[in-house]
This record gives structure tokens, sequence and C-alpha cells, in this order.
């Protein structure tokens, strides 16, 4: 009897924490919709990176396409890091981050919902926005699978390893720079993957490989980035 | 001894520019690995004999050392590192010994004067 | 277990007094190899059959290569003990590493591009070592920044401890997809450093600046944290009587 109870006690805990996780993702859509700048201006950016290639390289459609997979990449990427400066940095300047550390759920599980809805408002509105872009830039359309779906498991992991620069330089005045210098060099073994799967749609080659292990970044990002996180949030707010 | 003269050696078979220049990188990264350490050393030196003379001149005018240097610590080695050395707060500490010993002339001038 | 020398390495006081005495050995016998392995190197030792006298840079650009990766992960060590245990040396040697890793990663990448133009015919290559090294070169320079950015120290310290510990989980994932990216696209086929096997009279002066190159490290870890340490400690009693 009394280990049903500690059951249900459990569950209740677990459940509380799981409302919070939806409260804090629903609060942050809702600061989003209200002030669409923070979603719009990443994508605005993303348009604009992939208009500078034709123009600083070539119009060519053949050069063009050998660069989509990369430009495109190389701007979702970019475009992740510009959003990731204000992750937790508006939330310090109001107060919401003092409330998230005091609050009784576990920290790395309300850290991941903030990353979520970040991601929802950046990694998923670039994705959507890719099709548009692989078109401009001539992306052969057997490729066309390869990349929504690379840019769908991809963009979480830039999402989460990116928190943890932004959640470390969250106390840092212009920490953008910085955060970027923190960040770029964990994003390298998405890139390389990303692009791999897409340039072997490409050639029409088998790329199961490339998003398994894309899966795999992925599951690992869920797992350890939050604690780091949560880690870098504790210690820099001490 | 594998080169036969020092022109050989020195040309080391056609690759002597690049293997130079090699060791000349290195020696440079050694160089900056030695000359680093040793001109702080002297820096940080300098600045903490400045700051131990200061206290020692506060100390024969009679202000109360302990005062102005706020939380000077044990020497266990065990203190929070907050009481350690951001240049800033180095800086204001100096401040506030200045202002101090310039209060205490101030207030020495006056009594002169009263008298 | 005895626990009393854990804290005193924890103790930067007793740190600066016992360092005070390996200094002068690591100095003599740092220079001491370093000279003899390089001479031999220079001097010594027939030339390679396939890459002539160039290979000479075998002997700085190995040991720096090895500097360079091993002492990242002497600073996620150093990273772990700062959270974990909270001891102000760790930190220290966290900080006063970064620097000297980051200048023999500039040496291995600098002595690479060198090799490579009589080699390759080419001053740069994207071969998988030497971009992995690039990377690892980036990721010091991160953590180098971030210390510069934040301005208490207890706050630098820990957050330049979760960096080099979310470093040191990326690089094998790093070095593994350099890696799976560098077969695909088919780069370099004459590797470096890779040998089936080297001849003894060459891998004996090897050894020997490896060797060299460590202590050379320590050496200067040491002349640094003793600078860190008299630094942070200036307030207390025994770093001014050392001083007067």
């Amino acid at each position: 009897m009394a280990g049903e109870g500690e059951m249900s006690n459990v569950d209740q805990q677990s459940m509380r924490g799981f409302s919070a996780c939806l409260a804090l993702i629903r609060r942050d859509l809702i600061l989003t919709f209200r002030s669409p700048g923070q979603a719009i201006n990443p994508m605005a950016f993303f348009l604009m990176v992939a208009t500078l290639f034709p123009l600083g390289i070539a119009p060519d459609r053949e050069v063009l396409s050998e660069l989509a997979a990369g430009v495109i990449w190389i701007g979702a990427l970019l475009a992740v890091l510009l959003s990731l400066d204000s992750l937790f940095k508006s939330d310090q300047d109001d107060g919401a981050l003092d409330q998230l550390l005091m609050s009784p759920h576990p920290l790395p599980l309300l850290v991941l919902a903030k990353v979520f809805s970040h991601w929802l408002t950046s990694g998923f509105c670039l994705t959507l926005m890719a099709p548009l872009l692989a078109i401009m830039l001539h992306l052969p359309s057997d490729a066309f699978s390869a990349l929504m779906i690379t840019l769908l498991l991809g963009t979480p992991v830039l999402s989460l390893a990116g928190a943890i620069g932004s959640a470390l330089t969250v106390r840092v005045q212009r920490g953008g720079l910085l955060l970027t210098l923190l960040s770029l060099p964990l994003y390298i073994p998405v890139l390389i993957f990303a692009t791999g799967a897409v340039n072997a749609a490409m050639q029409n080659m088998p790329y199961t490989g490339h998003i398994l292990w894309l899966s795999v970044f992925l599951v690992l990002g869920v797992c350890l980035a939050p604690l780091a996180i949560a880690g870098a949030l504790r210690v820099i707010n001490e | 001894m594998y080169f036969d003269s020092w022109s050989g050696f020195l040309a080391m078979a056609g690759h002597g520019i690049y293997v130079w220049s090699a060791y000349a990188v290195a020696s440079v990264v050694i160089a900056y690995n030695l000359a680093v350490p040793l001109m702080a050393r002297r820096r940080i030196f300098a600045q903490i004999a400045a700051q131990v003379r200061r206290e020692e001149r506060l100390v024969k005018r009679g202000v109360d050392v302990n005062q102005v240097t706020a939380g000077s610590g044990d020497d266990t080695g065990r203190h929070s590192a907050n009481s350690g050395s951001t240049q800033q707060k180095h800086c204001a500490e100096r401040q506030a010994e200045q202002q101090a010993e310039q209060q205490k002339e101030n207030l020495e001038s006056v009594k002169g004067s009263a008298q | 277990m005895n626990w009393t020398f854990f804290h005193k390495l924890g103790s930067p006081k007793w740190f600066y007094d016992i360092s005070g005495k390996w200094l002068p050995w690591l100095q003599v016998s740092s220079l001491v190899l370093i000279s003899v392995a390089l001479v031999w190197g220079l001097a010594f030792t027939p030339p390679d059959y396939l890459q002539g006298n160039s290979y000479r840079i075998i002997f700085i650009h190995v040991p720096a290569s090895f500097l360079a990766q091993s002492v990242y992960m002497m600073m996620a060590t150093a990273a772990a003990v700062t959270l974990i245990w909270k001891i102000k040396l760790a930190d220290m040697a966290l900080k006063v590493m970064a620097p000297i890793g980051a200048s023999f990663c500039i040496l291995s990448l600098a002595t690479g591009a060198i090799w490579g133009q009589p080699t390759w015919g080419t001053w740069w290559v994207w071969d998988a070592r030497l971009t992995s090294m690039l990377i690892l070169l980036f990721l010091y320079i991160g953590i180098i920044a971030l210390r510069g950015a934040i301005h208490t120290i207890e706050a630098a310290a820990k957050a330049c401890a979760i960096l080099s510990l979310v470093g040191v989980v990326n690089i094998p994932i790093i070095k593994f997809s350099v890696d799976w990216w560098n077969t695909l696209h088919q780069g370099a086929t004459l590797t470096l450093t890779e040998k089936p096997s080297m001849a003894p009279e060459m891998l004996w002066p090897l050894l020997l600046a490896i060797l060299g190159f460590y202590l050379f490290f320590t050496m200067v870890m040491v002349l640094r944290l003793r600078i860190e340490i008299i630094s942070r400690e200036r307030k207390t009693r025994w770093v001014k009587e050392l001083v007067s």
C-alpha cells in the first residue's frame, strides 16, 4: 500500500513537471507571437544569406546546385546562432530566469522545454522555408526530401548545442560574437553529416547512414545538453 | 653526423627553407611561452610591492590598514576566491586608500589652522 | 585513505612552496632533452627515403600535436576537479593551461603547413588531422575568450570548466565526423606522420623530443601557475612577505 502511495506521488510530481514544461512552452510561444520579429528576423537572414551566394560566386545552374546543400545548411546554422543570443538573455532581463532557477521542477527538464520552444520558432520555421531556398539555388529535386529530413533532425541539435553557449554568455555584455565562437565548433559534426546526406541524395546514393548518425547526435543532445545548460545557468547566476 | 659540411646542413638538400622555418616557428612559440610568465611575474611583483609600501606608509601615519583594505585574507590559502584580484577591484581599493590618506591630511591641516 | 595529501594540493601556498623546488629540475631537464633531441634529429639522423630532409620537421610537429591534444584532456580533468571538489588550484591550472595549449596547437598547424609544401606541393590540405587540429584550436579560442569575457573569478572558473567538459565530450564526435568527411572526399593519400614503421634511429630522437616538450609544458605551466597564485592571493600575509 505504501509503495503504491509513493508511486502515485512520483507520478504526480512528474505530471506537475510536465505541465510546467507545457506552460513554459506556451509562454514562450505567446511571447514570440506578440513580437514576431524574433522568429521572422532569422528567416529573413536565412533568405538574404542564400541570395548572397549567387551574387558572390556565379548564377550558373551547375555551380549553384553543387553548392546548394552547403549554402542552405550554413545559412540555417548562422540563422539559428543569431536567434540563440536572446534565448536566455530576454528572460534574464525580465527576471523570468530567476523564477526558472527557483522552480521546484528539475531545471534540465525546464531548459529542454525552453530549447524546444526556441526550435519551434527558429529551426522549424527555417526548415519550412528551406524548399524555397532549394528552388532558388537549383537544388536537384531528388535531394529535397534529404534536405528536409536533415534539417528536421539537425536544427534541434543546433538549438541544443547553441543553448549551452547561450547559457554561458547570458551575463556577458554583447555576448553575441562570443556565443558564435563557443558554438560553431560544436556545429561541425552536424554540418558534415547533413550536407553529406544531401550530396549523397543528389548522386542517387543511399543516405540512411547519415540520417542515423544525425539521429544519434539528436539523442545525445537531448540527453546531455540540458544537463550542461542547467549547470551553466546555475553557475552563472550564483 | 649525417651532413658532410656546414652549408650542406643549412641547405638540407633543398629542403632547408622548410625545415629551418618550421624550427624558427617552434623557437618563437617556445620564446613566447617563456617570455609571458617572466614578464607577468615582474609586473605582479611590482604591483604587490607597491601595495605593501602603500600600506606601510599608511601604518606609519596611524591609519588602521585593516579598515582601509577591507577583508585582508588569512594565510591558510582557504579563503574564497572572491577576495582575489580582479583588476577593477584592485583599482577601487587603491582609490579608497588614497581617499583615506587625503582625509587624514585634511584633518591634520584643519587641526593646524584651528590652533 | 589519507586525504590530507588531497587537501594540501588544494592549498595554493603549499603548491607555491613545493613547486619552487621542482622548477630548477624541470628547467634543466626540458632544456637538455629538447636540445639533445633536436640536434640529434636535425644533424645525426639519415634522411627519409620518401620525403628527404623535410621529414626532420617531425621532431617538432609530432610533439606539438601530442601536447595540443593532451593539454585539452588535462584541462577537462582540471575542469571536473574544479566542479566536483571546488579546488581553487584546479581552476588556476585550467586557466593557465589554455594559452599554452593554444600556442602548441598553432605550432602544430604551422609546422604541418610548412611540411605540406614540400610533401604535397601546397601549404594547406584539408586533411583529417589538420582539420581536426584547426577545430581544436577553435575550442581553445572559445575557452580563452569566455575567460576574458566574464569578470568575476568564481563565475569565470565554473563557466570555463563547463565549457571544457562540453568540448571534451565533443572532441571524439568531431574527430570521427572529420575523419568520415575526409574519407568521403578522398583527400591526400600521403599522410604526414603515419608511417608503417619508423626506423629506430629516427624514433629515438622523436621520443626524446616528445618527452622534452612535455617537460617544457610542465615547466611553463608551473611558472604560470605560480604567478596566478601570487596574483590571486595578493591580499594574504605570505604573499606580502614573499614580495617585500
